[in-house]
């Protein structure tokens, strides 16, 4: 049974991400990239299952990008088998559906029976990639899945809906899976064990052909979101934010045996 | 140009609220640019007393499959790329809810039609229809014209909120998809939430954490702050995978909507999945090292700062014996 672990590179939403100057895209000079947490997600979950003897092997694929081998060398730390980089010759950022589409492409030449993504990534505004990839490859796809457990030709996951409900589903290999969380939380890599590996893995790579371009909704402007309504700060020093807080609690009348 | 065609999510015998938001704004979309509404039910046998409740469409459509009974994301997928791809609608509007999480992007991918994820906005200017997505966390709004073709759009819970109440839609029909593949997808079961020890939907105040506690550690001191104030602790998504604190605990998308007298955040970013759960909150108070953090677009107060500094001082201040 060999699993693949799609993952990609996203900007780190926790830094400033600031609006390019023709307003389509966001300004990546100067940004860091982080693996999507979703697909750490995904990375873990098939890790785990390959340290159960439930899988085989764990290959991770990436599209190439920015921050890509850092990405990839830390899912070999992380304990993954293979990694593969997918050379596509196209710009950020790249449509998902396109993504889909090279990688599709690229999975042809890797072997696969069951193929892992995160549910969602900071910048898939074009849809979700693991219905996207179901799609491309005629594969069954389950989205939310917070549990996997593998059975003879079958993937038993747990899909998860709003307040905890989940829906147990079989699903026939090989299938797309976007991973939501994984049983435990993700493992780290040590930063040596990364080092170590960048000077002596190699990340193998297949090249895909440019696709055509997909159907799209065209940008016109990327803005920052205008508060509904503007958050009134509360500023000073300490002793002045704690008291502007306990008299925002007590004007709310929430407030009760304040000393 | 084709009509507005919402998807119903119907499962476990229910209509979703969010189909009513969506039919509240296909509705009023419609009535501007003079296209009916239609709406979806996808089902293994007549529910007519779903259909008959889809109002106020124009038209309800059954698609009516034995294999379609059960939840089966990819079945139904496929039953509806089929009965859309006939019929070329202008806009499918669905929701990011984990049924449209599979069905939105899952139809895109079959009938090669842009799709819009995450939706939060949805206008016209010019005849042109312009839809708003909110990604990187909801930092960022991308605005994009939807193009001369079917889109799917997949809306956030809770981002039209003029839903319609059930009533009867002008007609019903029922359509069979012919030559369906056979289901590689099958439900077993459905596995119920765990009982709570705590039901935070009923808590006058919560204060809730969020990945910015950094450790299970830190939990004493926001439980600490919970007891002072009198209320409980609840939590990001984070949090609860990370097994610091029980599922039914978590507030947003996937865990319980909330509406406390108080809602104090302490290291939530703010992200659409946790803000739908809870931005109906009657006062939302924020403490976050990052300005633009989007926790403090919705907050009525808000702290700069950080919580390791800001919420031990504040219990101080509550303790009895603190003055
Ligand atoms: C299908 C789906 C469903 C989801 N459902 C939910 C859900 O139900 N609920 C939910 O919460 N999420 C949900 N999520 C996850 C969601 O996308 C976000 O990942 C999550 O809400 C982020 O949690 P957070 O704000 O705690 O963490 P982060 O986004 O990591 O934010 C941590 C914040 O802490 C701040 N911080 C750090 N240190 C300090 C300090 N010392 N003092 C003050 N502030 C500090 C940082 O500035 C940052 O803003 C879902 C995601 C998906 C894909």
């Amino acid at each position: 049974m060999n699993l693949v672990v799609v993952v990609r590179e996203v900007p780190d939403i926790q830094e400033e991400l600031e609006v390019a100057a023709d307003g389509k895209d966001i300004d990546r000079t100067f940004i860091s990239f982080v693996m999507n947490e979703f697909d750490e997600q995904a990375l873990e979950e098939a890790l785990v299952l390959k340290e159960e003897g439930q899988a085989d092997s764990v290959l991770v694929a990436a599209l190439d990008g920015e921050g890509v081998d850092d990405i990839l060398y830390t899912a070999l730390a992380k304990g993954a088998d293979e990694a593969v980089k997918v050379i596509h010759g196209l710009e950020p950022p790249i449509p998902t559906r396109v993504r889909a589409a090279l990688l599709a492409a690229a999975l042809k030449s890797i072997p696969h029976d069951l193929i892992f993504t995160g549910v969602q990534s900071a910048e898939d505004w074009d849809g979700q990639l693991a219905p996207l990839l179901g799609a491309a490859l005629d594969y069954p796809w389950v989205e939310v899945v917070t549990a996997v457990r593998l059975e003879d030709g079958l993937a038993v996951v747990e899909k998860e809906f709003k307040g905890g409900l989940r829906a147990e589903l079989e699903v026939r290999l090989p299938a797309v899976l976007g991973i939501q969380a994984a049983t435990k939380p993700p493992r780290y890599a040590p930063v040596s064990r990364i080092r170590q590996l960048m000077r002596t893995a190699t990340l193998k790579t297949v090249e895909v052909n440019e696709m055509s371009p997909a159907p799209a909704a065209k940008i016109r402007r990327l803005s920052r979101p205008v508060a509904s309504r503007s958050a009134e700060f509360i500023e000073g020093s300490l002793d002045e934010v704690v008291e502007g807080l306990l008299s925002v609690f007590r004007n709310a009348g929430v407030l009760r045996g304040e000393g | 140009m084709g009509n507005l065609v919402v998807l119903a999510e119907y499962l476990r015998g229910a209509v979703a609220d969010v189909t009513f938001e969506l039919l509240g704004k296909a509705r009023e979309l419609g009535n501007l640019l003079g296209l009916s509404v239609e709406v979806v039910v996808v089902s293994d046998r007549q529910p007519d007393d779903v259909t008959g409740r889809l109002g106020p469409a124009d038209r309800a459509w059954l698609i009516l499959h034995p294999d379609l009974g059960e939840f089966q994301p990819e079945g139904m997928a496929r039953a509806l790329a089929a009965f859309l791809g006939e019929r070329r609608p202008r806009l499918v509007l669905t929701s990011t809810t984990a049924f449209g999480m599979d069905v939105a992007a899952g139809i895109g991918g079959l009938l090669g039609w842009p799709v819009v994820a995450y939706c939060s906005a949805l206008q016209v200017a010019d005849r042109t229809i312009i839809a708003t997505s909110q990604v990187y966390g909801g930092k960022v709004l991308v605005e994009v014209e939807i193009p001369d073709e079917p889109t799917v759009i997949a809306a956030l819970p809770g981002s039209f909120p003029a839903p319609v109440g059930p009533s009867a839609p002008a007609a019903v029909e029922i359509w069979e998809p012919a030559g369906l593949q056979p289901a590689r997808l099958r439900l077993r079961r459905w596995v119920e939430p765990e009982a709570a020890d705590v039901d935070i939907t009923r808590a006058e105040i919560l204060v809730v954490a969020g990945r910015g506690i950094k450790s299970a550690d830190n939990l004493p001191l926001i439980e600490e702050l919970a007891r002072a104030l009198g209320g409980v602790v609840a939590a990001s998504r984070p949090v609860v995978d990370a097994g610091w604190l029980p599922r039914n605990r978590q507030v947003g998308k996937s865990g319980l909507t909330v509406r406390p007298r108080l809602y104090l955040g302490l290291g939530v970013s703010g992200a659409p999945e946790h803000l739908e759960g809870m931005k109906d909150s009657q006062l939302i108070v924020a403490i976050n090292t990052d300005r633009k953090a989007p926790i403090f677009d919705v907050a009525h107060y808000g702290v700069v700062g950080d919580i390791f500094e800001v919420v031990p001082a504040l219990i101080e201040r509550l303790r009895p014996e603190g003055h």
